[in-house]
């Protein structure tokens, strides 16, 4: 310790014995180092005085209670039972029974199971592994056996009729789909310990739950960003998947822009974002591509395009375009909106609240006497500003002055207001027209009434009654990604991520038809390939739009809209047979024939010179039934530099944002990679937000370097 | 009565200890659990034995749950230090974007300026008044370690109060 950390330890009470009878007659001498004691002592009483005005917390009164009342019980010991090495190898114990005890015993305990035993025999065998965690293990029984039936309807325990099995490693892969499950378990007991009657807390477990349920697309997952508030949902990246086993993929367009604004913000900022924030079809779809318009009678063209992956020695990519059909401003429908506006505490900075403001209203000021819009905002209480209003001169002025008058204080309670939001629509709804909520917020929903599954339920049952939502996220820091997303994906809306003023004036004004007017919905993209030519493939991006196959075909499964003037784009990457990618990465089975062969493909010969087929479902807007299209693409041997333009680009971003996610499947791209990739293709020229995008790309070059 | 130990205890710890957590995780449920796991615990613990180096036992255990719990849900992410900053400063100023002229207010975003293990130990020292020796045995840092992180962090935020002080505030 030297003289200066001395006086702090001193000054802070920390020197002892002789050691600090030394110290004491050094300062006796030196007034100075005196002067500084009193200095430190001083300081740190502010701190002090600091952390003790800091809003006090407190537990929420069930847990207390359930304290108490654990205090109250006495230490029951369960029966040890060694665990032999020899055992454990043997037999994993991942049985799974009927009582919900046994799974969460299941997350917390290795259990040894004698193979003879019954499987409730098993049960009272549970053995503590560590006494570390004792403490989790008995409590988490008790707090699992207060529980009712329905939580447990809704954990949906898949496994009650499996029994244990021996692992070994053609099991791996089980073994993996139950380690999840164990896992969403053990969150599930974590959560629902506390939670019950906290519907904010049910409806936590419930998106952790949904891990636990085989046939949901990829599993969503809360992942609050450490030391910001700011929630994504944390999607898992689409795999290769072989053809021989599954050549059918199928999923929901999305076009929604949110992701890419987000995190031209982080970026600009200095940070790279959040790996779940990034969603690449999203940041593809930000940019508009030059595909043509459609034959007239369908709602959109499609078009697709192959060439060779720059990331990925022998790969292909293929990019499927869907343009959707231009409608003019003045000959769009009659449209009847409420803007539902937050209007809590948190949408007071710069960033937010004026910006939506200047943003509504220069969308109102483009409206005419055929539309109507009222404003309903929230904070603490719901409350209709402005009833609908007819745009005609005096009604644009009406709306304007209402909002320049908002402001905002309080606290959010998102739910009511979104209740009043819908009467309005319902109230004046124009059937062929419009019928629309535009939510403006940060997506703070957190105070009130059981917001997400009490919500998206909501949203989902007016979207059938035809009234529809779109979500603008505003400023940074309080950001509900993943819920606003999954409200807008429920109500058939879009989700829009605005941090400037341009790019309000973007959504708002120059896509107010693509916005406001929905040319097909559920639209649903299928894809066949043709085990002829293609050992693999993987879709990038839509990670969570993934549908089951069956689902394409089904009319009651709810997907992605498509506006005027939109275009959706997607691009898989596909390994073609023969290519050295296409090798298998495992042994051959010894007991069973390996299905990954390619003799054991039977293609059907014809078509030899296509690679796939798109199957597009959609429905118009009113419709109940879907129209199929079918699109083959035929293979092809292009280079990538000899791709258009808007292919090389496409590519291009998705790469980028591969990269951003840390994706395994960047092959060498590398940020400099992307950056050539843009500039020879020189696309950017003319258009102000694919400059942008290579600034950004620069931006992460630089960032990276700096690290 | 064991029931009456623990209500005391709880009242006495419930909240530096959800503060406490709360500041490791900045999930108030999270820290709420953390700390509802730590109590029941406690329950089972033999008065006796753990009475003695009762909070160190308390934040030992709570940090752990806290850590433990953030593990199995694998929110562990590194956060810079200045994005921690930026938006706790932000989110405790959501009414009213005037300028922070309060020393406390400045105090506070200094500190929250610092790095999560200087926080986190000026916090065990500073609200919880413990020793460098409890802080150590908390966090296993070690004694020493725990001395010069303390003495540089106080002298650094000292040297920018200073200065702040004398230009007015945060820029």
């Amino acid at each position: 310790m030297n003289t200066e950390e001395k006086l702090t330890a001193y000054a802070l009470g920390e020197l002892h014995g002789s050691e600090k009878e030394a110290f004491e007659k050094e300062l006796s001498e030196n007034p100075e180092l005196q002067m500084e004691v009193d200095a430190i002592r001083e300081f740190t009483g502010e701190l002090e005085a600091e952390f003790k005005s800091e809003e006090s917390l407190s537990l929420e009164g069930n847990q207390r209670d359930k304290i108490l009342q654990a205090s109250r019980e006495k230490k029951f010991k369960l029966l040890p039972i060694l665990i032999t090495a020899a055992a454990a190898c043997l037999v994993v114990g991942y049985m799974a029974l009927p009582e919900v005890s046994s799974s969460v015993a299941k997350a917390e305990k290795t259990r040894v199971a004698n193979p003879n035993s019954t499987p409730m025999a098993v049960a009272d065998k549970i053995v503590d592994r560590k006494s570390d965690e004792d403490m989790v293990s008995d409590q988490s029984i008790t707090q699992f056996e207060s529980i009712s039936l329905e939580e447990i309807k809704e954990i949906k325990i898949e496994d009650s009729k499996q029994d244990f099995f021996i692992a070994s490693s053609e099991e791996n892969e089980k073994r993996k789909a139950y380690e999840a499950k164990d896992k969403a378990y053990e969150q599930a007991k974590s959560r629902l310990a506390s939670s019950r009657g906290r519907a904010r807390e049910m409806k936590k477990s419930e998106d952790r739950l949904r891990l636990v349920v085989p046939v949901s697309p990829a599993p969503i997952m809360i992942a609050p960003v450490e030391g910001s508030t700011e929630r994504y949902g944390q999607y898992v990246e689409n795999k290769f998947g072989l053809v021989s086993q599954s050549p059918l993929t199928t999923f929901s367009i999305d076009v929604d822009t949110a992701s890419y604004t987000n995190l031209r913000r982080k970026l600009m900022n200095g940070y790279f974002p959040h790996k779940d924030a990034v969603r690449i079809e999203e940041m593809i779809n930000y940019f508009d591509y030059d595909y043509p318009q459609p034959e007239s009678g369908r709602p959109f063209s499609v078009n697709t395009e192959v060439a060779a992956s720059p990331w990925s020695e022998g790969n292909k990519l293929v990019r499927i375009g869907l343009q959707g059909k231009e409608v003019k401003v003045d000959k769009r429908p009659s449209s009847n909106l409420v803007f539902l506006i937050d209007v809590s505490g948190s949408m007071s900075s710069s960033d937010k609240l004026p910006l939506l403001k200047e943003g509504f209203q220069k969308m109102v000021s483009q409206l005419n006497e055929k539309d109507r819009v009222g404003i309903v905002v929230y904070a603490g209480n719901a409350g209709v500003v402005l009833e609908p209003t007819i745009c005609d001169k005096r009604g644009r002025d009406l709306v304007i002055g209402a909002l320049g008058r908002l402001n905002s204080g309080g606290s959010t309670n998102g739910a009511g207001g979104i209740n009043e939001a819908y009467k309005l629509v319902q109230k004046n709804f124009i059937p062929g027209g419009t019928n629309r909520v535009i939510l403006a917020t940060d997506g703070d929903f957190n105070v009130g009434v059981s917001h997400d599954q009490g919500l998206v339920g909501l949203v989902k049952e007016k979207a059938k009654e035809k009234s529809y939502l779109t979500v603008l996220g505003f400023g940074q820091g309080n950001l509900n990604d993943r819920m606003m997303e999954e409200i807008s994906n429920k109500g058939n809306g879009n989700y829009y991520y605005i941090d400037s003023a341009k790019e309000g004036t973007k959504v708002l004004c120059e896509k107010i038809s693509s916005t406001l007017v929905t040319i097909a919905k559920d639209v649903k993209i299928q894809v066949e390939f043709n085990p002829a030519l293609v050992h693999s493939y993987r879709l990038i991006g839509y990670d969570n739009r993934k549908l089951k196959n069956e689902d394409f075909n089904d009319d009651k499964k709810d997907a992605g809209e498509i506006g005027a003037g939109h275009n959706v784009t997607a691009i898989y990457e596909i390994v073609p047979v023969g290519s050295a990618n296409a090798r298998p990465k495992v042994d051959d089975l010894k007991y069973q024939k390996s299905t990954e062969k390619e003799e054991a493909v039977k293609p059907v010969g014809e078509f030899n010179d296509e690679l796939l087929t798109v199957k597009l479902r959609y429905k118009s807007p009113e419709g109940g039934l879907s129209t199929l299209m079918k699109h083959p693409v035929k293979n092809k041997n292009a280079k990538f530099s000899d791709a258009s333009k808007d292919f090389i680009f496409a590519s291009s971003v998705a790469a980028f944002g591969m990269l951003l996610k840390n994706s395994e499947y960047c092959g060498d791209a590398t940020f400099s990679d992307v950056e050539k990739w843009i500039t020879e293709n020189n696309s950017t020229k003319s258009d102000a937000g694919r400059k942008e995008l290579l600034e950004l790309v620069r931006q992460s070059i630089r960032m990276k370097k700096g690290k | 009565m064991k029931e009456d130990w623990i209500r005391e205890v709880l009242e006495h710890h419930e909240g530096a200890l959800l503060r406490y957590a709360y500041r490791l995780c900045n999930d108030l449920e999270t820290a709420r659990d953390a700390v509802q796991d730590t109590f029941m615990k406690l329950c089972r613990e033999d008065r006796g034995k753990v009475e003695s180096y009762l909070v160190k036992w308390l934040f030992t255990v709570c940090r752990n749950r806290v850590f433990e719990i953030l593990r199995k849900e694998k929110r562990m992410t590194v956060l810079t230090d200045v994005e921690l900053q930026k938006t706790e400063a932000q989110d405790e100023s959501p009414a009213n974007n005037a300028v922070l002229t309060d020393d406390k207010h400045t105090l506070k975003s200094l500190m929250q300026s610092l790095p999560e293990r200087e926080q986190e130990v000026l916090r065990l020292k500073f609200q919880n008044g413990l020793s460098y020796k409890e802080i150590s045995e908390i966090t296993e840092l070690s004694v020493t370690n725990v001395g010069f992180i303390l003495h540089k962090t106080i002298k650094e935020l000292r040297g920018q109060f200073k200065q702040q002080r004398q230009t007015g505030g945060l820029s």
